[in-house]
């Protein structure tokens, strides 16, 4: 039984993943306009046989469909290409951007689970007292106010008026020159912000969803049947709610697997931090299709991946459910 | 245009610049205000610019640079066989001199002796014929191969001796001259196309590549060893801020001390008590201009009397007013107004509506049915004019555009398209009735490209198809004399033709607005803008803010 639904998951996850390349190929294919130097104001001395020479280059002239056919057999050969707007490999400008975001989401994620967890759990127990409505609160209007304005609130308090961090980029500029202690020091006075403030939204729905099963777990028989047997609220709390509560922890984590590695692009660009979304949202304006292929299918992998490893997660965690399923 | 949204900074903001060592861009009339005294008056080593760019450098490899930040870096890093001065005149660089011969078709260059690259070996002629010969191989993806084409032959007579033979003379041949010169000792055997040199970089520049180190920063070291003697400063940083107003924020943080603003930047956001003690302000115009391209194509744009009718209708004062806070002029031809291709006599009609109305009625255009709008045979004037995405300033002049040529009976629709597909499916095709857009321009008056009744294939710049036998003739005459007196003649003349013709309605030519940190000394105005003598500046020691020693 396990075994089928394993197979089927990789059956699905393979038809689902080749559609998505399909279907994303097509489409910024067929979107107008073409690779070039994004300029704004024409330069006479860049000619019409650079912008030929490129498409040559490049095989765009050939038909679409031989066209992702070369670009299939190459990504199988683990080889993306080079992007076009600078010459360099797109695995090496992934891999240059990528670190910063992962570092930035992973941090935020897991300061996300680590309090977004109790915080949930803490408030449902807690819901008449006013220390836990007003965390409510705020968490309810953390969730519903756009974090780029929260970050420009920010930087303009913490940075401008206070100047206590910087307000952007990944290092200072003496950063090179100082001692190893120091530059630690200095990463994360600079990420400090960003990390906080990308949290933000993550944590007030963590918190939201937790609190919300938490109380509906409260509710529910069993718990009354523990507490008849004499359990301590304790033993409850740990393990039974916990348990239940962990279900949409597990979905928005595996869901937010793609997230770690495509950084917002408003939000790299406020903080001036050079990640995978201010890479991708370049590479839209350039019509840099190597990149943006890259990009996408990392994400629809991850996607897909990540729903697969929710599926499991939940299958582990609640036995009801491949038993439906399958 | 020079300033713009910001999507444009991150990267549509990319005007090409086939030059050494001109920063931030632009020509300078002059500060708006003053440096403070100093308290030590003489030139002192140390200190960091920091300056910021919108986007990191794609490649250092200067004739792959095409981008404002490649382009900008490459300038600190190489030099050309020649290069503009101060008052824009061509004037040598790794060249010490040259010799024009036959007529223009032979150019001689002489070349310094005393040029080192950064890695201490020598720079010789061939150098050149290497930068030359990766100019112009087909598999190089450069965007600067046009006026190198043109070579017949280049040999080394010796190795500080370079003879360029051109199939027939052309005049802005000597200024292509100051494109970067690639080290051949490094670079032989590489494929350029992949953009960046195998180890570190290696120029001949004033200032050296410390590190890639990473996407955010970009660190260049003072070259003691430059020829024409060594920075005073020790290092200039470069942070790629993609966002505008990020780069005001650098600014009241101490975190970036140079910076290009918008003119609301300039005016609005920088005239605090804080801007005018720490920082020193420069105006200064730009190179380039924005217009309003007919589809001459289209009847209606035909006939000369409804272009000058419609150059007559907008007024072109309120628009720099309005859109660039009085940051910028209104020019009347296709040269910038310092260029001494330029034509000062050249007057703009300014603004008549009255007289407009008439000119378009004299065309046939009467208001017959009394319901506000021209109409010529049943048929109402109305256009619609493309723009480009991410430009909210070429937005705002469209706007007012259509309100004035309203009041003239004209209807006016707008359409904003992203920028490729404007050009890929809108210009090129003659798929357009009118567009409203920028040209940059090169500092050699040559304009062939944009107006030549050969340049209309599709792809190529004169998309309005532009047809005139005398301004043909006069262009091909520009390029093929080297007497700057002639070209005057023949350039001027272009200039009288298109202002009486109308092909395009010409708006203005915006300004450049920089900002320095008021600690650096010596910043001053020139025609090419305030990095002309960027080795001078200087930080008195009490004043030097970051001076820890960098090792190399």
């Amino acid at each position: 039984m396990t075994f089928r639904f394993l197979l089927r998951r990789a059956f699905t996850f393979i038809v689902l993943f080749l559609g998505i390349t399909i279907i994303s190929f097509a489409i910024i294919h067929l979107a107008p306009g073409r690779p070039a130097d994004a300029l704004t104001e024409l330069n006479p001395k860049v000619s019409l046989e650079v912008r030929e020479r490129l498409t040559r280059l490049y095989g765009l002239d050939l038909p679409l469909h031989i066209q992702y056919i070369r670009w299939v057999k190459r990504c199988v050969r683990l080889d993306l290409g080079t992007s076009f707007s600078d010459g360099e490999p797109v695995l090496k400008k992934i891999a240059k951007t990528l670190p910063v975001t992962l570092l930035i989401n992973t941090v935020s994620l897991a300061l996300i689970l680590i309090l977004g967890i109790p915080l949930g759990i803490a408030t449902a127990l807690h819901t008449r007292r006013l220390g836990a409505r007003l965390i409510d609160l705020l968490i309810l209007v953390l969730f519903a106010v756009p974090t780029y304005w929260l970050a420009l609130l920010a930087i303009d308090l913490v940075s401008v008026r206070w100047r206590l961090l910087p307000p952007f980029g990944l290092e200072g500029i003496d950063h090179a020159a100082l001692p190893a202690t120091a530059q630690l020091f200095d990463t994360i006075r600079h990420l400090a912000l960003p990390i906080t403030l990308s949290s933000l939204t993550g944590l007030a729905a963590i918190t939201r969803y937790v609190r919300q099963n938490t109380l509906e777990t409260l509710e529910q028989g069993f718990i009354y049947a523990c507490r008849s047997r004499g359990l301590t609220s304790r033993t409850i709390l740990m393990h039974h709610v916990f348990k239940s509560t962990l279900l949409p922890v597990i979905t928005i984590t595996g869901l937010s697997l793609p997230g770690l590695v495509g950084g917002s692009v408003l939000f790299e660009s406020i903080f001036g931090i050079p990640g995978t979304g201010r890479l991708f949202y370049d590479a839209v304006l350039m019509r840099d299709y190597a990149v943006i292929m890259a990009l996408l299918t990392l994400g629809a992998f991850l996607t897909l991946a990540g729903n697969g490893l929710a599926d499991l997660g939940y299958a582990l965690a609640d036995p009801r459910i491949h038993r439906e399923k399958s | 245009m020079a300033h713009s949204g910001f999507l444009t900074r991150i990267v549509l903001k990319n005007r090409l610049k086939i030059s050494g060592g001109f920063f931030l861009g632009l020509l300078v009339l002059g500060p708006t205000r003053s440096c403070p005294a100093a308290e030590e008056t003489r030139p002192q080593q140390g200190d960091t610019l920091v300056l910021t760019m919108p986007g990191a450098p794609r490649t250092y490899i200067p004739i792959l640079a095409s981008d404002t930040t490649s382009a900008s870096v490459c300038g600190f890093l190489f030099n050309g066989l020649v290069k503009y001065d101060k008052d824009l005149n061509i004037t040598g660089d790794l060249a010490a001199s040259w010799d024009i011969e036959e007529g223009g078709r032979v150019l001689v260059f002489h070349l310094r002796r005393d040029v080192r690259w950064h890695d201490g070996v020598p720079f010789t002629a061939d150098d050149v014929r290497f930068t030359y010969e990766k100019l112009t191989d087909p598999a190089i993806r450069t965007p600067y191969s046009g006026d190198f084409t043109q070579i017949k032959d280049l040999k080394a007579l010796d190795p500080w001796t370079i003879r360029v033979v051109y199939a027939e003379p052309f005049a802005p041949a000597l200024a292509s001259w100051a494109i970067g010169i690639m080290p051949y000792h490094i670079l032989k055997g590489v494929n350029l196309n992949q953009g960046h040199f195998p180890d570190r970089v290696i120029g001949t520049g004033p200032f050296c590549l410390r590190s890639e180190r990473s996407q955010d920063i970009v660190e260049l070291m003072r070259n003691d060893d430059y020829f024409e003697g060594s920075p005073f400063i020790d290092r200039i940083a470069i942070r790629i801020i993609p966002d505008e107003s990020s780069v005001l924020l650098g600014l009241l943080t101490y975190e970036v001390d140079a910076a290009s603003l918008t003119p609301l930047q300039y005016e609005r956001q920088t005239q605090t008590l804080f801007f005018q003690k720490e920082y020193q302000k420069f105006t200064s115009p730009g190179f380039g201009y924005t217009y309003l391209g007919y589809n001459l194509d289209d009847p209606r744009f035909q006939d000369p009397r409804v272009r000058r009718a419609f150059n007559l209708a907008v007024d072109k004062t309120a628009v720099i007013r309005a859109v660039l806070l009085g940051h910028g002029e209104v020019i009347t031809g296709p040269f910038l107004p310092r260029a001494w291709a330029y034509d000062t006599r050249v007057a703009d009609p300014g603004y008549h509506p009255d007289q407009a109305r008439s000119l378009l009625e004299n065309a046939g255009w009467r208001d017959d049915d009394r319901d506000g709008w021209l109409e010529k045979n049943g048929r109402e004037f109305a256009f619609t004019i493309l723009l480009n995405q991410g430009n909210l300033q070429r937005r705002q002049a469209a706007e007012m555009i259509q309100k004035d040529l309203k009041t003239v009976g004209v209807r006016v629709r707008l359409k904003v398209l992203e920028w490729n597909t404007l050009l890929g499916e809108f210009l090129d095709k003659g798929r357009f009735e009118a567009v409203l857009l920028g040209w940059a321009l090169g500092r050699d008056p040559d304009i062939f490209d944009i107006w030549h009744s050969s340049k209309t294939r599709p792809g190529e710049f004169n998309f309005i198809h532009f047809k005139d036998p005398e301004v043909d003739r006069l262009l091909e005459a520009g390029r093929r004399t080297f007497n700057q007196t002639e070209r005057e003649h023949f350039y001027r003349a272009v200039h009288r033709i298109l202002q009486d013709q109308q092909p395009t309605m010409f708006l203005y030519g915006t300004q450049s607005l920089d900002i320095v940190s008021s600690r650096f000394q010596n910043v001053s105005s020139s025609l090419i803008g305030i990095g002309h003598n960027m080795r001078a500046w200087w930080v008195p020691r009490s004043r030097q803010r970051h001076t820890i020693r960098m090792a190399p």
